[in-house]
């Protein structure tokens, strides 16, 4: 079992990765909170006479995991993409799973527990920023300092908006995630423009599912013949069994990809 | 192509570019797929990339990929923890003789410094196996003669090296074993000792009807005959005895084990 994974050997392959990739690792968090700085400053110039409610948040808050998450995914087993590299890498004396668990610890567990961190911090540091900019504008111009109300950001939010219906933001960390890991194996599986072949296929993959669901609509007249009603305590009250479906779908996918993504690094030559 | 290699043995791979020399390295290493035949490396499959292979081999390839913004002796330390051998006084030592600062970045590094980081890296780790691609290529020639002297001086006598080189004359001084590879085969697998044992290399002005082989020099010619009985056996001209075989002129019989000369 120790030739699969070690947790010494681990800890040995983390501090390896963060003395070769430290720039990378540095500079993600304060280029992430600039970036949310400016998402921020565009939002709330939009605000005009009306407040900005906390629930405002959330779509950025999803949409910048997502696009933070392709960005570092993109770029796993970097090493593999140079043959000196490579080299270097698929020689370390570490096994294979710990390789490609490192890539998925640091690039999807800790950045999905670190995201909400930046997020918190990148907005919460910006309102009195905004705020004082604001105040400025407002008396260059020789206008009274009037403006909305702006909440700030805080850790429950995620949850607390969808009431008891837990189901909701399960779903949507779980088919980020997913998206991650296809941006990971796409890493792996493409080389060089990876992240233009990934979303081609993604693409590809849900033009067919497209076409799946237009079949089954077609010869079982509507979806609607197979949704019986489920009132599960914390789910929402109507979850048809194709929702179902799709949800075992992405967890046998995701479990799919995870397998590939080992594999394409165990059978790696150089 | 049946190789056997002993442990203690120095040997040299040599070879044309493109004769297959790196290729059998990568295969050893475990960074290629056998696609026919067995192939076992210190007891294991080298393909599988267990880390309890990994810790006890260690490849300097020809070319190699280091991080410019990273200081030598940090890169060292976060690389060396996972060789439970590694000796930081002999690596220490032969950075001092190799002239190298362990402060210094990569980024300011020449590529023959980056190299005799690397070579000062592998001999300190006490791996059991040693696989060095052209390691002299980029030396300097003070630096040629260090490497020889380190890897002679720096060597247990369980640990194995194996050298894929077209830089014969570099390591002709080195080697006990000498393996030439042509096409993907194997044409030449003999211990040094054995050649001089067999034949008599020199110069001279004259040509012989007693030479093997000969090749054209500034003032005379470089030659090898047959070592008659009561002859002194002398160094061998690896250069010249590599480039007889490679024309077929010193005939070579291999057989599973060795080679017939």
């Amino acid at each position: 079992m120790k030739e699969v994974f070690d947790i010494n050997r681990f800890g040995k392959l983390l501090r390896y990765d963060l003395s070769v990739n430290r720039w990378e690792y540095i500079l993600l968090v304060p280029v992430s909170i600039l970036a949310l700085w400016f998402v921020m400053f565009m939002s709330y110039g939009n605000v005009n006479a009306s407040n900005f409610e906390a629930v405002n948040y959330l779509p950025i808050y999803f949409i910048g995991y997502l696009i933070m998450g392709i960005f570092l995914n993109s770029k796993s087993f970097g090493s593999l993409k140079n043959r000196l590299s490579a080299t270097s890498y698929l020689t370390l004396p570490a096994s294979t799973f710990e390789k490609f668990f490192l890539h998925w610890f640091m690039r999807i567990g800790l950045f999905t527990i670190l995201y909400p961190v930046v997020f918190y911090i990148g907005v919460n540091s910006f309102i009195p920023i905004f705020k004082f900019g604001v105040k400025l504008y407002l008396s260059y111009q020789g206008a009274p300092a009037i403006f909305p109300e702006i909440a700030p950001f805080e850790f429950t939010l995620v949850n607390s908006q969808y009431g008891r219906f837990i189901f909701i933001p399960f779903v949507i960390y779980f088919g980020l995630i997913f998206a991650l890991t296809l941006v990971q194996l796409g890493s792996i599986a493409f080389g060089r423009w990876n992240l233009v072949k990934t979303s081609g296929v993604l693409i590809g993959v849900l033009a067919l599912f497209y076409l799946y669901l237009k079949l089954i609509a077609a010869f079982k007249g509507g979806f609607e013949v197979i949704r019986p009603n489920f009132y599960l305590d914390g789910f929402p009250e109507h979850i048809t069994l194709l929702e179902i479906g799709l949800m075992l779908l992405m967890v046998i996918t995701l479990m799919v990809c995870w397998t590939a993504t080992f594999l394409k690094l165990k059978e790696k030559e150089v | 192509m049946n190789l056997e290699v002993r442990e203690g043995n120095i040997v040299g791979l040599l070879g044309k570019n493109g004769a297959g020399k790196s290729s059998l390295l990568r295969l050893t290493n475990g960074l290629l797929k056998v696609q026919q035949g067995d192939i076992s490396v210190l007891g294991h499959d080298p393909f599988k990339r267990s880390p309890y292979f990994l810790q006890k081999v260690i490849m300097i390839p020809e070319e190699y990929n280091l991080p410019d913004k990273t200081v030598m002796g940090k890169f060292a330390s976060s690389l060396a923890v996972f060789y439970p051998n590694f000796e930081k006084e002999k690596f220490h030592s032969l950075l001092q003789s190799f002239d190298l600062d362990p402060s210094k970045k990569f980024g300011k590094c020449s590529y023959g410094q980056r190299k005799k980081f690397l070579i000062a890296f592998a001999l300190s780790t006490g791996c059991k196996l040693l696989l060095l691609d052209e390691p002299t290529n980029g030396l300097d020639i003070p630096s040629k003669s260090i490497f020889r002297k380190m890897v002679a001086a720096n060597l247990r006598t369980d640990q194995t090296v194996i050298i894929s080189t077209h830089q014969v004359k570099d390591v002709e001084n080195l080697i006990d074993r000498v393996i030439l590879v042509d096409q993907g085969r194997i044409v030449l697998d003999q211990d040094m000792l054995a050649i001089s044992d067999y034949y008599s290399f020199g110069f001279s002005a004259q040509l012989s009807k007693e030479w093997i082989y000969s090749e054209k020099a500034q003032g005379g010619y470089h030659f090898f005959k047959r070592l008659t009985p009561g002859e002194n056996p002398t160094q061998v001209n690896l250069e010249l005895f590599f480039n007889a075989v490679s024309q077929g002129i010193v005939l070579v019989e291999s057989t599973q084990n060795e080679t017939v000369l």
